[in-house]
Formats: C-alpha cells, sequence, structure tokens
C-alpha cells in the first residue's frame, strides 16, 4: 500500500455549489463521486469533502483539514484546502495518502453492552449463518415483540416461496441476491424484506443482514414482470432487460444504504447514519423511477392491453390505505375509508387499479399538509373511486397539465417522477375508464377513477 | 406606582419567572451528571478562565476592550447558554490538558518542543521546512498564553460561532452595537485556523518523510503537538481530545493508545511517567501494565475505534 510521497506533484481540485453539488472536477474527485452513486451535477456523494465544503459554505473562512474517504478496498487520508469564491467552494487535494481501511466494529453478538442511545431507525436483523438472530433493531422489536429475539429465525418467520427456511434462504442468496418475502408466523403478516449476505474475509458465509420494508415500498423493489422475448420495442426503447439490469443493483444499494443506517455492523455516528438514509432514500426514489419508465415503456407501446375482471372499489380502497397508513402517520395524516357497505363493482384489471389508487394517495400524502386529512370515497351509482385532500389544490389552468409526461408544476425535491399521474390516466384508459382531476370541498385536490361499471 | 416602581416588580417578575424554569435545567444537571468522575472545583474553575480569556480576547479584537477581568458579554453569555457548546469546551479543557502537560515536561527539565520539528526547519523540502516553521511559531505564540494567542488557538469554525454571538449580545444594546458586524468579519477574515498548534502539526505529520515517521512514537523527541498529531492521525481522533485523554485522571486511556501501537510494557511505562509525572492516580499503573501485555493490540484498536465512533457504554437519554 502506497504510505508516501504523499503530497501531489498538482492539486486535485474541484469546485461545489452551495447546494452541495458538484459543479466541476477533476478526474480523480469524478471516480470517487461516481464510485460513491454521485450522478453529474448531483450532490457531492464523498461526504467528508461534502462536510469540509458545507462548512467553507457557512463560515466563509478558508479552511485546510484531513478528510477520510472510503474508496473500494482502501481508505484515502486527504489534504484538503478549501475556499469560498465566486458563489462557490474550491476544494483543492494537495495530499493523497491510501491508507488500509479503518478497522469496522464488530458485530454486536448476545453478550456485548447494547448501545441504546444510538436510534436505529430502520426495521433490520442481524442473523447467523445458524439461524440464530444475533440482533434486531428498534422498530423490529416495536413490529413484533421482544419475545422472539431469543429464538432462531424460522421459529418466527417463514420465507414464502424457499425450501429450507433461512438455511436455505442463505444458499440461494449467494447465488441470486434480491428481495424476498417473509411471513411472521404469530400474525400471518407479509413484509418484503431485502437480503444481503454477510461473508467472512475468508468468503465463509456467516450470516445476513435482513430489512424489513414498508408494505408500501414494495413497488420499489417488486419483480420484473416477464415480457415475451418476441414483444415489439417499446416507444421508450429501454429494452426488455432494462429495468432487471437496473433494478437488481439498486436493491443492493437500497439493501446496503438501509443496513449501514441501521447499523448493524456496528454504530457509526449519527452524521454517516443520516448519509446512508439519503442513499437509501435517493435509491428508493430511483427505483420507483425505474418502475414508472417500465410501465412507461409498456403503455406507451402499440396494442398495450389490460385485463379484464371484475375489481370492487371499496376492496381497492382498504387495500391502500393498509398499504399506506404508515406513511401517512409518519405526517401525521389521516386516511378516511369509504363506509364498509359501499360497493362500487367495476371492469378492469385488479393490479392496475390498485397501482393507479396507490399513486392518488401516495401523491396526496406527498403533497397535503401534516396533519390533515386524505378521504377516500366511492360513488356506486356511477362507479367510481375519489381521493380528497386538504392541500392547496391545483390551480384550473394547471388540472389538466398534471397528467403530462414529467410534468411536476415547478416542484422538485419531493421524490416524485412526474410520472404517475400520466401512467395513472393512460392505464384507466386503457380499461375504457378515465382519471379526472376536480376540487374538494375545502380546496384541496380530488382525483377521480372511473371504470366501466361491471 | 410611578414606572421606575412598574418597571421594577416587572423586571423582578421577569426574572424570577425565567428562574423557576431554568432551575429545572440546573437541578437536573446537578442532580443526573453523565460523567462517572465529576470536575473537581479546580477543573470548572480553570475551564471558566480560559473560556473568559477567549471572550476578552474577541471582545478585545471586536474593538470592545474593559478593564475587567470578566468579559463584558460574559453574563449574558453564560445565561442564555450560547457557551453550552461541547466543542467549546473541549477546546478550554484540553488547553487545560496542554497546559499541565507542559508544565510537568517542562519541570521534568525535558523541552516542550521536540527535536524533529527543529530539524526539520532545515529540510530541503520546502512543504515540510515550512510546516516545521509553523509549528514553532504556533508553539512559541501559544507559549504566551495571551488572551489574543488563545484566540489564535481556534479553529475556524469555532472561532466563527463565539464572535457571532458575542457580536449577538453587543447587538441587544444599541449604542455599542455600531459596526461591530464589520469588525466581526475583519477579525474572521484575519484568522487562519492553520496558525494553531494542532492544525500546524497535524499538516507538518501528514507531510512527514518516512524516514522520520518513527520519530513519532518517541514524545521526547517529537515534541508535545507532534507525538499528539501523530496519535490523532494514527486514531483519527481529534488532536484536542488525544490531549485530554493524556491528561485524564486515570492512564487507562493513554496507555490502550500505546497498547494499540504495539508498544511492550517497558516503553509504555516510560512514556506515561514522561507525560503524565507521577501522579497519585499512576498507583494503578503496575497493575495495569501486568494486563497490558496480555492485550491483544488489535482489540485495543478496535476499542479505540468505538471512542471514535461515540459510543457510550452507558445508557443515554434526556
Amino acid at each position: 500500500m502506497q504510505h508516501h510521497p504523499p503530497r501531489l506533484a498538482l492539486p486535485i481540485n474541484c469546485v461545489v455549489d452551495a447546494e452541495g453539488r458538484l459543479q466541476a472536477a477533476d478526474a480523480a474527485v469524478r471516480r470517487l463521486h461516481s464510485g460513491n452513486g454521485g450522478v453529474e451535477g448531483g450532490v457531492l456523494a464523498i461526504p467528508g469533502l461534502l462536510d469540509l465544503a458545507s462548512l467553507c459554505w457557512r463560515i466563509g473562512l478558508r479552511l485546510e483539514r484531513t478528510v477520510y474517504v472510503a474508496d473500494k478496498d482502501h481508505d484515502l487520508e486527504l489534504w484538503v484546502e478549501a475556499e469560498k469564491k465566486d458563489k462557490a467552494i474550491h476544494l483543492s487535494i494537495v495530499g493523497w495518502q491510501e491508507r488500509a481501511s479503518a478497522p469496522r466494529a464488530p458485530f454486536l453478538m448476545p453478550g456485548l453492552p447494547h448501545r441504546p442511545e444510538k436510534r436505529i431507525s430502520f426495521p433490520a436483523m442481524l442473523v447467523s449463518a445458524d439461524g440464530i438472530i444475533l440482533h434486531a433493531s428498534a422498530p423490529l422489536i416495536e413490529a413484533f415483540g421482544p419475545d422472539w429475539l431469543v429464538a432462531g429465525f424460522d421459529v418466527y418467520f417463514d420465507v414464502v416461496g424457499q425450501a429450507g427456511g433461512f438455511a436455505g434462504l442463505l444458499q440461494a442468496q449467494t447465488t441470486d441476491p434480491g428481495r424476498i418475502e417473509v411471513e411472521h408466523r404469530a400474525s400471518g403478516a407479509l413484509r418484503p424484506v431485502l437480503v444481503n449476505v454477510v461473508q467472512s474475509e475468508a468468503g465463509a458465509i456467516v450470516g445476513a443482514r435482513l430489512v424489513f420494508m414498508a408494505e408500501d415500498r414494495m413497488d420499489g423493489v417488486k419483480p420484473v414482470p416477464s415480457r415475451g422475448s418476441g414483444a415489439p420495442p417499446s416507444g421508450l426503447g429501454l429494452g426488455r432487460h432494462f429495468a432487471t439490469a437496473v433494478r437488481q443493483p439498486l436493491g443492493r444499494i437500497l439493501a446496503n444504504a438501509e443496513t449501514i443506517g441501521a447499523e448493524l455492523n456496528g454504530p457509526i455516528s449519527e452524521q454517516y447514519s443520516s448519509y446512508a438514509r439519503d442513499i437509501a432514500s435517493a435509491a428508493r426514489h430511483l427505483s420507483e423511477l425505474v418502475g414508472d419508465l417500465e410501465d412507461l415503456d409498456a403503455i406507451d407501446k402499440p396494442g398495450f392491453k389490460v385485463a379484464r375482471e371484475p375489481v370492487e372499489l371499496g376492496d381497492i380502497a382498504r387495500r391502500v390505505i393498509g398499504l399506506l397508513a404508515l406513511k401517512a402517520a409518519d405526517h401525521q395524516i389521516e386516511l378516511v375509508a369509504p363506509p364498509a357497505d359501499i360497493h362500487g363493482n367495476v371492469v378492469g384489471e385488479f393490479r392496475r387499479a390498485l397501482q393507479i389508487v396507490l399513486n392518488l394517495v401516495g401523491n396526496a400524502i406527498r403533497y397535503a399538509p401534516d396533519g390533515s386529512r386524505i378521504t377516500i370515497s366511492i360513488d356506486p351509482i356511477d362507479p367510481s373511486i375519489s381521493v380528497e385532500d386538504e392541500g392547496t389544490g391545483i390551480a384550473e389552468d394547471d388540472r389538466e397539465r398534471v397528467f403530462r409526461k414529467f410534468e411536476r408544476l415547478g416542484r422538485t425535491g419531493d421524490g416524485g417522477s412526474g410520472l404517475g399521474l400520466y401512467i395513472s390516466r393512460k392505464l384507466a384508459r386503457a380499461m375504457g375508464g378515465d382519471l379526472a382531476i376536480g376540487s374538494a370541498q375545502g380546496g384541496g385536490a380530488r382525483f377521480t377513477l372511473r371504470l366501466p361499471a361491471a | 406606582m410611578g414606572d421606575n416602581g412598574l418597571n421594577a416588580l416587572l423586571n423582578a417578575a421577569t426574572a424570577s419567572a425565567g428562574d423557576a424554569q431554568m432551575l429545572c435545567e440546573d437541578i437536573a444537571q446537578q442532580l443526573f451528571p453523565r460523567a462517572p468522575n465529576l470536575p473537581s472545583e479546580a477543573v470548572l474553575a480553570s475551564t471558566r478562565l480560559t473560556l473568559q480569556k477567549l471572550v476578552s480576547g474577541i471582545e478585545t479584537a471586536l474593538g470592545l476592550a474593559s478593564a475587567n477581568a470578566v468579559p463584558q458579554s460574559w453574563d449574558i453569555l453564560c445565561r442564555s447558554g450560547l457557551l453550552r457548546e461541547p466543542a467549546l469546551l473541549e477546546f478550554a479543557l484540553a488547553r487545560l490538558a496542554e497546559e499541565k502537560i507542559g508544565e510537568r515536561l517542562d519541570h521534568n527539565g525535558t523541552a516542550l518542543f521536540g527535536q524533529i520539528s527543529t530539524r526539520l526547519l532545515q529540510s530541503d523540502d520546502a512543504i515540510i521546512a515550512d510546516c516545521a516553521r509553523a509549528l514553532l511559531l504556533a508553539e512559541n505564540l501559544a507559549q504566551l498564553r495571551t488572551a489574543d494567542s488563545l484566540v489564535k488557538q481556534l479553529p475556524a469554525d469555532l472561532l466563527h460561532l463565539l464572535v457571532w454571538r458575542v457580536v449577538a449580545v453587543f447587538q441587544m444594546d444599541r449604542d455599542t452595537a455600531s459596526g461591530l458586524v464589520a469588525e466581526g468579519q475583519r477579525l474572521l477574515c484575519a484568522h487562519d485556523e492553520a496558525e494553531a498548534v494542532g492544525a500546524a502539526a497535524a499538516k507538518l505529520v501528514y507531510f512527514l518523510p518516512d524516514s522520520d515517521r518513527a520519530a513519532l512514537d518517541d514524545p521526547l523527541s517529537a515534541g508535545l503537538a507532534l507525538y499528539v498529531s501523530g496519535l490523532a492521525q494514527d486514531f483519527r481522533l481529534p488532536h484536542d481530545r488525544i490531549l485530554r485523554f493524556i491528561d485524564e485522571d486515570h492512564p487507562a486511556p493513554l496507555l490502550l493508545m500505546l497498547r494499540a501501537r504495539g508498544h511492550d510494557a517497558q516503553a509504555a511505562l516510560s512514556i506515561v511517567q514522561y507525560l503524565r509525572g507521577r501522579r497519585a492516580d499512576d498507583q494503578l499503573l503496575p497493575e495495569l501494565l501486568q494486563q497490558f501485555g496480555e492485550l491483544d493490540p488489535k482489540e485495543a484498536r478496535a476499542e479505540i475505534l468505538r471512542w471514535r465512533l461515540g459510543a457510550s457504554p452507558v445508557w443515554k437519554a434526556g
């Protein structure tokens, strides 16, 4: 490992704007940035450098400090000068040393002191190769109670569609990593779970990290629907392997970021935990975007068809509320379901109708004020389902615009792709119905999905 | 009741109401301290003195010097909680530790400045010679122990924080506030954190050639600042934290760092006694050194990693 000389003949430079976005960079910084998942023009994805740039921006003073950066199988110890010039931060790396990676904290094992002061925000667990649950985060204990912690994974959970219990799962995951579905035996609850197999330095499987995802995140990692090899080229021309190819690495990024955030490899500083959550959030957003693009790819294709099956809109409403209840609770938003005795019997494709209503309620949660109410109602006479929120509504002039592709009405940074409503209306029309927008009584937005009566 | 009487009543009522609110916080801190070893009166007094000196230095630099020993903004800064910054307190505690270690080294008849930095002044490598010069200048400045030299030891972010808090206190009084913001900006612009001992030593350690790195293991040849910076770089801990570990009541933190570096018990004992002198708390040394050799350096390093990550061995809430 190179140790000296650390000084560079020519400094490596980069420029970061007030928002932390990388405006310009020499090749070495670009490599580190993209290696960490950064995108061109995106926020600098090298935490130590970003911290220094943020501090320099905040105080406006010239700084020179050591910055540690993880790079592949080693760490970098950089000497960096930072200066605020022309409404940007100029970072100049004048020293560059490769160092062995800092030792990672050992796994938390039974008997080691627990560190309750660290807030672990992801429902995640660490399971040994022989199926013993070594550690579980607070949200999992809250969800399933504490008793199951003393037993093996197989006693309390069943891996759906996987023979051989946890041992079989480990074996399968080493060759085909990704998402699984787990059933909590006592409650029958099904949860999507991201699996990350942990191997020793010698390559032996020592266990796995499991991150339990909320139901509403399922579509971020949903299995790719199979397409016939003879499918005609799509409007977007993404190719049938696009989603598979992109979703798999995204799933790994998401799993890793969530397990880092859960601190299952040992405690990390709150700041890094926060970075991990940001990475997970970005990966989730990208994953959702891939899903949207995939749908777009399908529905823009000539001859796109949907199934015709009986669909009950009340059932759709209750499922959507079940899936998004946690997300709404995060914002103290109340989801109001239609009365159980009101039914809306229509014809369409069940999963597509569910997808549309999920999109409508998800949007309402995203844009309605915290503490407000979202009401889902059903008209049994002219069968339709409506979603009303108590937000600021959408101006009359903008109402048709929201259904355009990539239309965000000027909104940014909220995790939306601008494709959801476009796709939803296309799907509604493909089922012989329509998706319309209006005003709720309180001035909020009201979206109504109409489908042909059964 | 006249205006004066009414104002007196209002003031007294406001002060008492404030007391009732703040008292809970103060009592909680006294009843439920978090550190297992409570600070002595001497440590509290010295920390207060260091912070007062810092605030005085800033007030003087802002053109607000007063003849009083206690800075003008002190009372409001204390009561408002504007000085309750762990990083600021760590800075003050580290200066206290540095001073105590320095006095011991002087008392032992050993030079505070290391042989390496003096020799490196002659280095053919301009950056090394510059770094060595900057370190010696910083050490000389710090030796003055004036309010001004103390302010120069502040990292830029801490100075930024403190300057604007002092300015904010004076801005409450419009008569003295005029031009203060400009003075604050001038003070900040003139500050170069690279002139502080810790920063200068960190830079020299970073660029030190391999041929000189071995000397960093020996505090006598490295001098206090370079020795501490070597440890700081090795364990990726802040310079000030290492100073505090060295001066801790208990010698165990220093011993653990020495073990993590692979020292044997004899070398460790000599370093501990050199840096800490012969202290009453070090009666435990013989017993600790017996266990020293049995401790795997990797295990010691892993434990220090936990310190870096800020892991606490106790429940923490509130």
